[in-house]
This record gives C-alpha cells, structure tokens and sequence, in this order.
C-alpha cells in the first residue's frame, strides 16, 4: 500500500530537483502532481509512524475519514489549478511543489509541532506564490500578520507541551480529557495563531490585500485551497483535540458569528468581483468555525467541501475575466456572460449553490446546517446564520443580474442591443468550472454520498451517535 | 398519472424545453404551451383524487383538495399566458433561459402544493421563487429581480426558521404531523404562526411587504407578469391557508387577549390586511402604468384574501379561495390584454396611448370583463367573493375592517376605469393607426380566461360546492348551495338571478335602442370642443395624471420604499465601516486587534 | 333559481317601470316646487316625461359601438338593480333583495355609464366621469358602514328584512339618527344633488359625463337616471323610514324624501371635488364609525 508520506516528500523531492533540472521544471511540476492525485486514492485510513519512534515519541501522519476526503479534494483541485494556469506558473513550478507538500502536510499531520512546520512551509509558499500578483507591499504585510500568527500558534503548543509532556494530537486530546487544568491562554494563543490563517474578523487585516488582485491562479489556490485546509486544520485542532468549554465556546463563538455577519455586510457593499468573493469567503469562515466550536463537525465539513469547490470555480472565473476585461468593477461587468453561456451557467450554478438554492449542493448544506443547530436548541445562531444568509442572497443575485443582463433600468426588452462583446476565456477554465458546477448540481440532486461521508468525518472528531441528517433517499437518518 | 409524474415530469420537461430552444425557438416555446395543458389535462381528468403516486427519496406528495385547488388555478393561468411565449420569443434577451424557467417555475409552484413534508415544500417554494426572479431581468428592470429575490428570500427564511422551530420541538418535519402537535406547544406555536404568517405577507405582496409588487409584476416582461400577479402570488395565500387553517392557530390563540370576538394577533393581521388595501387602492390610483397599476391592484386584492383567510370560518375562507381563484382568473387578463396592447404599441404607459378599443375591440372586451371581476362587480366571479367576505365582515361586525374594504373595493372602481378610459377609450394616437387586433393565439387565451371569471360568476356553485368540501378537508364548515343560491349568514343570493336580471334589463335597454332612430355615426375627434379647433388627437384626450383632484390629496404621504432603501444604506454603510476598520495596509493594527481580542476573551474568562 | 318564475319576473319589471314612473313624476313636481321657491312658475309635473320622450324621439350622433353599448350597459344595469327593490309588500324576489346587489349591480350601470361617455372620445366627458367616480370614493364608504353596522345587528342583509324589522321595532330614523344622517348626506351625494353636484354641474358647465349626448343615447341615459335616483331613495326609504305598509304610505315617504334633498340642494353652493372628499372623510365617516360602534359594541337603537 502506498504511504501517505509520499504526498509531502515527492513533492518536496521535486521541488529541489525542480531547481536543479530548471528546463523541465513544469514537467516536473505536473508530475508530481499528477502522481499525489493519482495516489490519494490508494491511501489507507490509518496512522502512519515515521521514523521507527512509536507515537507520542515520533511523528506520525493520521489518514482518517476526517482528512482522506479533503486530501482527495485538494490534491485534485491543485492539479487542475495548475493545468488551468499551465502558461502562468512556469517561474513558479518550485514553489509550487513546496505548497503541495505544504498543504499535504497540514492534512496529514498528527502532531502540533509538525503543523507549525507546515503553516510555515505552506505560508512561505503562499508568500512568494502571492509576489506573482505585484502587491509586494500587500504581500509584506500578509508576511508580518502571518509570521506573527506562526509564533502566537508557537508559543500557544509550547505552553501546551510543558503541561502535558506531548505534543501527538491524539495523545493530548487524551490527556486533555482526563486532566482537570485548562490551559487557557495556551487556547486562545492556538486560536488567534489559526484564526489568521482562517481569516476570522478581526485577525485577517491581510486578506483584502492579498485576494482582491489575486489572479486566476492565486485566487482559487489562496481562496479556496488554502482557505478550505486551514479550516480543515482548525476543526481537526479545535474539534478533535483541544477540549474547549464554557464561556470560551461562547466569546469564541462570538468572534465567529461577528465574523459571519461582518463579511457578509462587507460582501454586501463590495463593488468589486474578487473583494465580494473575500468577504464571503471570510463569512463562511466564520460559518465553519462556528459550527466547529459548537460541536457540529459533520455540518462544518459540509460547509468547507462547499466552500472549496464554489470558491474555487469563483475565484478561477473571476481572476480570469479581471485578466480579460483588466478590472472588476461589478458595474462594468453588464451582460458579460451574453456570449460565454457555458462559463455563465457554470458561474451561476456556483453561485446559487453557495447562497443555498434548491437544485443545488448548497441546499443541503444550509438545511444541514440548520438541522445541527436546531438539534443543539441554539435559538439565535440560526436566526443570525439565516440573516447572513439573506444579504448574501442579495449581493449574489444582485451580481449574477448585473452579468447576464444588459439594459439600462427601464429599458424595454426589445429595444436592448446584444452585446457583440465576448468573453475571451480559455476552454479549459470553462471545462473544469463546468465539471465543478456539475458536480454541485448533481450533488445537490443526489447529496448522500457527500453527507454520509461527512458524517463519518465529523464522527473522527468527537463520536455523536444521535446526529440527524437530511439526505434525499430516506430524508432523516 | 401521478402527482409525483407530473411533477417530476415537469421539472424534465423544463430541460428538454432549454434543449429544444436552443434548437428551435418557436419549438420551445410551443412547449411551454403543451406542458401546463397535458398537466392540466390529468388533473381535470383524475380529478381531486389523483393518486399521489410512490415517493422518490424525498420527494413524496399527497393528494389533497387543497392541493388540487391552488394547482388548477395555477395550470389555468400558466396554460393560458403560455399562448402569449411565441410571440415574445423575438423580443427576449435570453428566450431558452426563459421557456426553461417558466416550465421550471410552474414545477415549483404544483410540487409546493402537493408537498407532505416542509423541507420538500420548501425546496419547491424556492425553485418557484428563483426561476421566476430570473425570468424577470428580462424585461425592464434589473434591480426589481434583486429586490424580488430579496424580499422573497427574507420570507423563505422566516418560514424556513419556523419549520425548524417546529422540527426542534417535535423531530419531524411531516407538514400534518407538526402542525397538528403545535397546539401542545404554545410559545413556539406562536413564533412559528409569526413567522410563517410573514412569509405569507411577503409572497402575496401585502403591507409592508408589498413593494416588490409593483417592481416585479410592472418590469418583468409582459409574458410574466400574468403569471407572477394570478399565479406566484398565490403561494402566499396557501401559506396563509395552511397558517391559520391547517395549523390550529384559533386553538393556540383561544386564551390571548381577544378584540371583537377574535384574537389579538388575528385582529392584527386583520388591520395589516385592511392597510394593504387601502395603500394598494391608492397607490394604484395614481399609477400610469397599467402594469403598475394592475400590480398595486393585487396588493389590495391580496388583503381581501388575507381578511377571508384569517377569519377562517365557512363564509370567509370559502370567500378568500373564491377571491384566490377569481383574482388568479381575471388579474391574467387584464395583465394579457395589456401585454396584447404593449405587443402592438411597444408601451404600457397609459398616457402614451388611447382609443386602442377602435383598432382592439376584443382585448378591450377581454380588459373590460377582467377588471369588472376585479372590481367585484357582477355577474363576474369577483362578485361572488366580494360578497362572501361581505357577509363574513358583517356578521363578525368588524365595522373598521369593512371600512377599508369598502374604501378598497370602491377604490378598485377607479383604478380599474383608469386604463379603461385614458388606454382603450377616448382619441387613437395617429402614430397607432396601423395598430391591428392582437394576433389570433393570443386572442384565444384571453377570451378563455374571461369566459371562465364570466362562468363562475354566473354559475359558481359547482366551484363552491368543492370549494365547500376543502373547507371540510381543513375542518371548517362547508359552504353551503342550494341550487343556483349561495347561502350567506345574513342572506343569499343567487348570481344567476343577478345575471338573469342583467340579461332582462340589458334586453329591454337593447330594444329601446333598437326601436329608437338610427344614430348618425361621427368620428371621434367630431365633439363638442366649446369653439375651439382642435385637430390634434394627441392633446384632444385625457390621460395624464387621470384622478388629480384625489392624487393631490395625498401627494405627500410617506414612501415606504425610503424605509427599505435606508435599510440597504445601512447595511452598506456597516460594511464599508468594518472594511474601514479591519482592512488597513498598517500590518500594526491587526496586530493590535489581535492583541486586544486575546486580552479582552481572557478578561471574560477571569470575570465570568 | 329558487326564485325564478313568469310572475316574479312581472312582478320585477313592474317595480322598474313603477319606479321609472314614480321618480319621473316626483321629479316633475319638485321642479315645480323648485321653480315656486325661485317665485318663478315651473314647469309642468310632467314635464321630465317631455324631455325624455323628446330626447327618445330625436336622431342623434354615436362615436362608436362602446358608446352605444355603454348606454345599453348602464340602463340594463340600472334596470336590474331596480328590479331587487322591495316597493313596500311588493316584492320580486324575496330573500334575494341583498343590500351588497344593490350596492355592486348598480356598479354596472355606472360602469357602463362611464365607458360611454369615455368612450365618446370627449376628453370633456372623460373629465366628468373621473369626477363622479371620485365623488363615488367619498360617499359609498361612510354609507357602507352604516349598513354593515346594522347588518351586523340584524343579522339580515336583504332590504325586505330590515324593513320587516323596522315594523316590529320601530323606525331606524328614530333609533338611530345618526346612522340616518350619514345616510342622508351620502344620498345626497349619491343623487348628485348640491353641494355634491360637481361632476354633473348642470347648470354652469357645460363639460361632465352628458357633453356628447343627444338624442335617443341622452333619452336612455334620463330614464338610466331617474330609475337609478328611485334606488337610491328607495334604499334610504325602505332602510330607515321602514319602507311602507303600503304602496301610498312608501310613495309619500319617498317623495318627503326626494324633496328634502332638493330642498336643501337648492340652497346650497357647491363643493369642488376634492373638497367633496375630504368632507366625506372628515365628518360622514367619523359619524358613520360612532354609529357603528354605538350599534356593535354598545347594542344601543337596535334592540
């Protein structure tokens, strides 16, 4: 059987040959990416020792339900972002291979320490991928608040080690159990370290620097892959391991639910493409982290799985029509998928299925959602959730208006010219957001593969048997 | 055939339909046409009991009278308007995208009315809701899509919150079973009749609700404003329906405070109903366009459903889905007729045309009969509901309540003889003079329609009598008929002996005049003109600013419209000072904001 | 059609034609009286049988189909309204004679009304017909709630039923004044007698509803009005004089009425429209509101 290692040091094997063998560098690139896709399907859930040291002592790699489906998605997804930008990424092939393996090992990891390793892999990777956009100074400060982050996120485990002696997730998470003493402030270090990477208000000053130019590639990699791991990371810490209780779920949660309703608010006056799909991103941050605190694992990681795909293909359609066009100013963007049906449809599809539209995936995203919260008797986080879910109703389709329409307010329909305008956008930026619309559709007509899946998820964080779900075969389980 | 069938069928046809126009507009369009008539066509045939067919996953409907009611009315319109999609295929943006949305609505709104389980229900209101939103950018306007949506959205969520209220208390989500188990639970009974009573207002366009109305039914193309005004408005009244009917609501309100007899909190949402009348009636008074006015039109309309609604005993609810049907009927064709005019002439602004009867004497006639329904005159079907609501105001003495319907019903005289007089009456523009009758196939559905709300003003009983056994369905008293009579609680009365009467009095008028000399035929501009010379037919005609004296008197009142843009200012304003806020280039202030957030979640650890 | 029968039928034209000639008649004689008030001498009683057979007689113009439909409309709906009326122990169709036909078939004939005279391509007469159905908001309202009130009360909403009522109990005038007043005020407006004459002006204008009339159209529309005035005073008569046991005492009570009106139109000036609304909602409707309130919640003058 194959061994998970392979994701992070075939990669990181490329990369240093990369430097060397600099002609075919992209060869290498698609690879080693091409291998790491292909072998995420033969890996086996299990915990992996590395090194001959037994857990705690040694490091180990966990593929469990939890993670095999994110690392199935992610690996996949980057490829096809890579084979998307194919012409783009040539001065970046190195790098490249090292956020994979970044990436990788942030899914992978059963260790704290491990994971500030990988932070700092991915985030160095992200910094240099990020230069490819020209904000330098935008850059230098997504390096300050990252780096920052790293060492709050440091300092947070190391006070965690000396109390415990260990730094192997599963074994904390049972000595945390049992143990009478909260480490409180090494908590909130871990928090706010994370919440950088998450993006959560008011630790993400970085983000609207970074995203809102973010081209084609570095939307959909930062955006959504990034984005989605880092979620993934902090459900597997704050949902699997660290045991938080009481007033700290509560002020946490707060922090989420600002969160949520202030992107959402910033989403909702934002009048540029890429800053509209940031705050939205942001809010469904908040959304999944929320869901974490509150114990809701399997609907959190329903809420990334949505969010990676639909961030992917909106980020990847709006970095490239801002390539086109040179901007992305909403109000310039008048019946700019008249001549590009097949790219409008698929955007379209994206775009209903993150504000929760029957029909699509986002559907059953937002009733889960629901179901979880209702069966935990929270009264005002639905309530707050389904606000959010209102004005982001709004500017979604307030924007997908604006692209398929032209016409000035009042005009008749007969007498609005056709823009002869088209959009000139790559077929295989159509292909893949078509395959990912599709995908969204057909899973929001037949969801229960995905929902099943993330109940096992969910399960792997901490074990509810009384968890309900809406499925279409058989609604409730 | 089965509900499941036609629903599901539908929902495929919505694609074969995109596919096919692609193909061949005229094609697809043609489709729109067969698709609601087949439905049409199994739900006549089966009649009321049609099998409910085995569920798919979730999917699973039961046949209820209820169900078969709102779906007939709802295919009658579909079917109808649909005659009126070859035409427009020319004219619209997108035409696949619209025959495929307007098959794909029409799943909606028949899969919502069969639904057994909310979340399905729900998922059919929302597929209603946002094909229709798309369909409307096709017409005139952007943002009436934007504020549709939004509005429609806020009252999904609100009945959404609700169902999941009641999923919270009682672990299911079967629409029988819920409801049914609410009067156990008062405090969330009350919540979810709150909310699931705005979702109500909000899909059925009533105060303050009502502003996507006139947005959405005036701007949407003139194909889909029939169908937004007689059909999708009428999911609200089924909520309502199932609200206050299906849901024991009196029961759970039996210990409130109670105003006349009734309720506190339906006394209140009687009032809210009796304002949407009296806002709808006057600002539809003063509206030039037709389209407009027909709008504002239905949020009057809609607080007579509402007031019968909420009543819920036997006069009342069989008055409301007496309305429900009759305005479905008649609000089609006057929205047809003038998208008849509009097809002919490009406009649907009142003072941009006039005499169109010399050049369209059927879509006048069409228009004529419609808006006599409307006005609740008889012998249409508008008439009989009227007076059953009449009756139900009365015997409950609601004297406030009847103030604003009589003021609402009076009004309708008005605003309904505005495009009357100053679109089909008075001078032909001469740039109108080539004007022609609408084409055939849209002459048809029109003359169809007004032949139905002429039937069932003439002979509703067969209507009533079933309306009756729905009312059973939901536990009220039925209706009561004897032969041609209605029976009310303070009288009866018989709209064929009304309709006869007419008939006589028309007769004898009609041998007067046939006796008399024959009159001498003039042109229109051959009037008296107090010695003027006025040869222009365009200054010679009176449409402009049509009730001025009662416009002025009211010229000032508070825009409700101002309340909700100043609420989307603040939601805007809010953003931009978050993003203000957080989003600064200095690396030092999110440090600083991460510094504080820390100290200040660990100073809520120590104090609490 | 419980109802329906050769005889009742006869028995409703009757009641049109006894109505027709009844208000023809009383109009006559007020203009006599008129005519002694102004010390002029009057015209003959019959003199409005004249006009309309001359009008009748005449060759008149037609803009068009509507005009003359309309014309038909509004006569045939009149017709048929008056046809319900209950005329003392006269009675077409007993039980049927509901107060909201009266109110909505009446409708008809305005309608038809209107659509004629819109249709006679005047803008004149379009002007006209806004007016009147402005006037139209302002009095039906305060009016509708008085009788729903005593619907309310009665429990009956057929004219023969109020009326059968009033036998036992005694007048409505009586109990109720201030129902009546309101009644009064808005039959005043419904007559289109002053101050309330606006959309008709006769004597000053010569713009309204009528401009483009003559001849067997304009002789229609006289007999389309005075049937239409003898449903209105008839309403008022049979609603709170108590109709009459006989067809003499209704007659006498119909004519006090008839001539009350006149007598205080003719000493009146005339509101313009929009201060006929407002007049209507300031002082008809508050009365109407606090008669029936006094009626629902206090149960005072009707039992």
């Amino acid at each position: 059987m194959s061994q998970p290692i392979l994701l992070i040091a075939i990669p990181l094997g490329l990369a240093f040959l990369s430097i060397i063998l600099k002609k075919i560098k992209v060869p290498l690139l698609v690879l080693g990416l091409l291998f790491s896709s292909m072998l995420v399907f033969f890996i086996e859930k299990k915990s992996y020792i590395i090194g001959g040291f037994k857990p705690p002592f040694g490091i180990n790699l966990v593929v469990d339900d939890y993670n095999l489906y994110f690392i199935i998605i992610v690996n996949v997804l980057f490829l096809v972002l890579v084979l998307a930008n194919l012409s783009a990424v040539k001065p970046m092939a190195t790098v490249l291979l090292v956020a994979s393996a970044g990436l990788n090992g942030l899914l992978l990891t059963g260790d704290l320490f491990n994971l500030f390793v990988f932070i700092e892999i991915a985030s160095i990777a992200a910094f240099i991928l990020l230069t490819m956009d020209k904000q330098f100074l935008k850059v230098f400060h997504y390096i300050i608040i990252g780096t920052l982050a790293s060492s709050l996120y440091l300092l947070g485990i190391v006070i965690l080690y000396a109390q415990y002696g260990t730094l192997n997730m599963a074994d904390m998470s049972g000595l945390i159990d049992g143990g009478s003493i909260t480490p409180t402030i090494a908590y909130l270090l871990i928090f706010a370290g994370l919440a950088v990477e998450v993006k959560l208000l008011p630790f993400n000053g970085w983000v609207k620097g970074v995203l809102e130019t973010a081209s084609a590639f570095t939307g959909p990699l930062i955006g959504s892959l990034y984005a989605g791991v880092m979620l993934v990371v902090f459900g597997r810490v704050f949902g699997g391991v660290l045991n938080l209780s009481g007033t700290m779920v509560t002020s946490l949660t707060i922090i989420g639910v600002i969160t949520l309703l202030a992107g959402e608010f910033m989403a909702f006056q934002s009048k540029h493409l890429r800053q509209v799909w940031l705050n939205s991103s942001i809010a469904q941050s908040g959304l999944a982290v929320i869901l974490f605190l509150q114990g809701l694992h399997h609907v959190a990681v329903l809420v990334i799985v949505a969010n990676i795909i639909s961030k992917f293909v909106l980020y990847l359609v709006s970095g490239k029509i801002a390539a086109v066009i040179g901007h992305d100013k909403i109000a310039d963007l008048k019946g700019i998928f008249m001549n590009k049906k097949a790219l409008g449809i698929a955007f379209t599809i994206t775009s209903l299925s993150l504000i929760g539209l029957p029909l699509f995936f986002g559907f059953f995203v937002k009733i889960n959602i629901l179901i979880a919260l209702f069966q935990s008797s929270n009264m005002w986080i639905p309530a707050l959730v389904l606000i959010a879910a209102l004005i982001e109703s709004a500017y979604v389709i307030r924007l997908l208006v604006t692209m398929w329409q032209v016409g000035e307010e009042g005009e008749k329909p007969e007498t609005i010219e056709k823009p002869t305008f088209s959009l000139k956008v790559g077929f295989v930026t159509c292909a893949i957001s078509i395959i990912l619309g599709l995908m969204l559709l057909v899973s929001g007509v037949y969801p229960d593969l995905v929902i099943n899946q993330s109940v096992k998820a969910g399960n792997v964080l901490s074990v509810n048997d009384e968890i309900q779900v809406f499925t279409m075969e058989g609604g409730l389980e | 055939m089965t509900i499941t069938m036609i629903v599901v069928g539908l929902m495929a046809l919505s694609l074969v339909t995109y596919v096919v126009s692609k193909m061949s507009k005229g094609l697809g369009s043609v489709l729109t046409i067969l698709g609601p008539l087949v439905a049409l066509l199994f739900f006549l045939l089966e009649g009321s009991g049609i099998a409910s067919g085995s569920s798919i996953g979730i999917l699973q409907f039961g046949a209820t009278k209820l169900g078969w009611f709102f779906s007939v009315t709802m295919l009658i319109v579909y079917g109808c308007v649909a005659f009126f999609n070859p035409y427009w295929m020319k004219k619209l943006v997108h035409p696949s995208a619209y025959n495929m949305l307007y098959i794909l609505s029409l799943a909606g709104t028949i899969g919502m009315f069969f639904a057994v389980d909310f979340i399905v229900l729900f998922i059919f209101l929302e597929i209603a809701v946002f094909a229709s939103m798309f369909i409307i950018p096709f017409g005139k306007s952007r943002n009436a899509a934007v504020v549709y949506f939004a509005m429609s959205t806020f009252g999904s969520f609100a009945f959404l919150y609700a169902i999941f209220m009641m999923y919270g208390k009682f672990g299911s989500f079967d629409i029988s079973f819920v409801l049914g188990q609410l009067a156990t639970e008062p405090t969330t009974a009350i919540w979810v009749i709150i909310l699931m009573g705005i979702a109500a207002f909000v899909k059925l366009g009533i105060f303050p609700f009502h502003i996507w109305l006139p947005m959405a039914h005036g701007n949407a193309p003139d194909t889909f404003s029939p169908i937004l005004s007689g059909g999708l408005v009428k999911i609200g009244a089924f909520i309502a329906i199932m609200v206050v009917a299906i849901a024991p609501t009196y029961e759970v309100l039996k210990n409130s405070y109670e105003v006349m007899g009734l309720p506190i909190l339906i006394y209140i949402v009687l009032i809210i109903a009796a304002i949407s009348m009296v806002v709808g009636t006057l600002m539809a008074i003063k509206q030039d366009d037709a389209k407009k006015l027909i709008a504002y039109s239905s949020v009057a309309n809609a607080g007579y459903i509402i007031v019968g609604i909420a009543l819920n005993d036997q006069l009342s609810l069989s008055g409301a889905m007496m309305h429900i049907f009759a305005h479905a009927i008649a609000s089609a064709a006057a929205f047809l007729s003038i998208g008849a005019v509009s097809y002919r002439t490009g406009t649907t602004k009142i003072s941009e045309l006039g005499g169109m009867i010399q050049k369209m004497p059927i879509t006048y006639t069409v228009y004529l009969i419609s808006i006599i329904s409307m006005a609740g005159i008889p012998p249409m079907a508008g008439f009989i509901s009227k007076w059953l609501l009449f009756q139900s105001l009365a015997s409950h003495g609601l004297m406030f309540i009847g103030a604003a319907a009589f003021f609402g019903s009076v009004g309708s005289f008005l605003y309904v003889f505005r495009p009357l007089s100053g679109l089909f009456l008075g001078q032909l523009k001469p740039q109108h003079n080539h004007v022609k009758e609408a084409p055939i196939f849209m002459v048809v559905p029109m003359v169809i329609l007004s032949g139905i709300s002429l039937f069932f003003g003439v002979l509703p009983n067969g209507l009533l009598n079933f309306i009756g056994k729905i009312q059973v369905e939901l536990g009220v008293e039925g209706i009561t008929t004897v032969d041609t009579a209605i029976m009310g609680n303070n009288g009866l009365l018989d709209p064929t002996l009304v309709f006869i009467n007419f008939g006589l009095g028309f007769v004898k008028a009609f041998i007067i005049f046939m006796s008399l000399s024959k009159s001498r035929k003039v042109g229109l501009m051959d009037t008296y003109t107090a010695a003027e010379f006025v040869y222009d037919p365009n200054v010679y005609h009176y449409a402009k600013s049509y009730y001025a004296p009662i416009e002025r008197l009211y010229e000032k009142h508070p825009d409700i419209v101002a309340l909700y843009k100043g609420l989307v200012q603040r939601v805007v304003d809010l953003g931009r000072l978050l993003q203000f806020i957080f989003f600064k280039t200095k690396p030092g202030t999110t440090a600083l904001f991460i510094v504080l957030t820390i100290i200040l979640v660990l100073w809520g650890e120590k104090i609490w | 059609m419980v109802a329906l029968s050769i005889i009742n039928v006869l028995i409703a034209m009757g009641v049109a034609l006894f109505g027709f000639t009844l208000q023809t008649s009383v109009a006559g004689v007020n203009r006599k009286i008129i005519g002694r008030m102004q010390k002029r001498y009057g015209p003959k009683w019959y003199q409005e049988f004249r006009d309309i057979f001359k009008a009748l007689s005449k060759r008149g113009i037609t803009h068009g189909w509507v005009f003359d439909f309309g014309v038909m409309m509004a006569l045939g709906g009149i017709l048929a309204t008056a046809m319900f009326m209950p005329v003392a122990n006269i009675i077409a169709f007993e039980g049927y004679d509901n107060f909201f036909i009266f109110v909505y078939l009446f409708a008809v004939g305005m309608l038809g009304m209107a659509m004629s005279a819109s249709g006679s391509g005047n803008p004149l007469a379009s002007i006209g017909v806004m007016r009147a159905l402005s006037q139209m908001v302002g009095y039906e309202v305060p009016f509708m709630v008085v009788i729903l009130a005593l619907v309310s009360a009665y429990n009956t909403s057929s004219i023969s039923g109020l009326v059968a009522i009033q036998q036992d109990l005694g007048w409505n005038i009586i109990r109720l004044p201030i129902g009546a007043l309101v009644a009064f005020i808005c039959l005043q407006g419904m007559l289109g007698k002053k101050p309330f004459d606006t959309f008709i002006a006769p004597a000053e204008i010569a713009s309204g509803p009528m401009v483009e009339y003559g001849g067997k159209q304009l002789g229609m529309l006289f007999i389309m009005h005075e049937v239409s005035v003898f449903v209105e005073v008839s309403l008022f008569v049979n609603i709170f004089l108590g109709g009459g046991n006989n067809v003499i005492e209704f007659i006498a009570k119909y004519f006090v009425v008839y001539t009350l009106a006149n007598l205080i139109a003719n000493t009146l000036g005339r509101f313009k429209i929009d201060q006929v609304i407002t007049f209507y909602y300031k002082v008809p409707i508050m009365l109407a509101l606090l008669q029936a309130g006094l009626i629902i919640f206090l149960g005072w003058g009707v039992n």
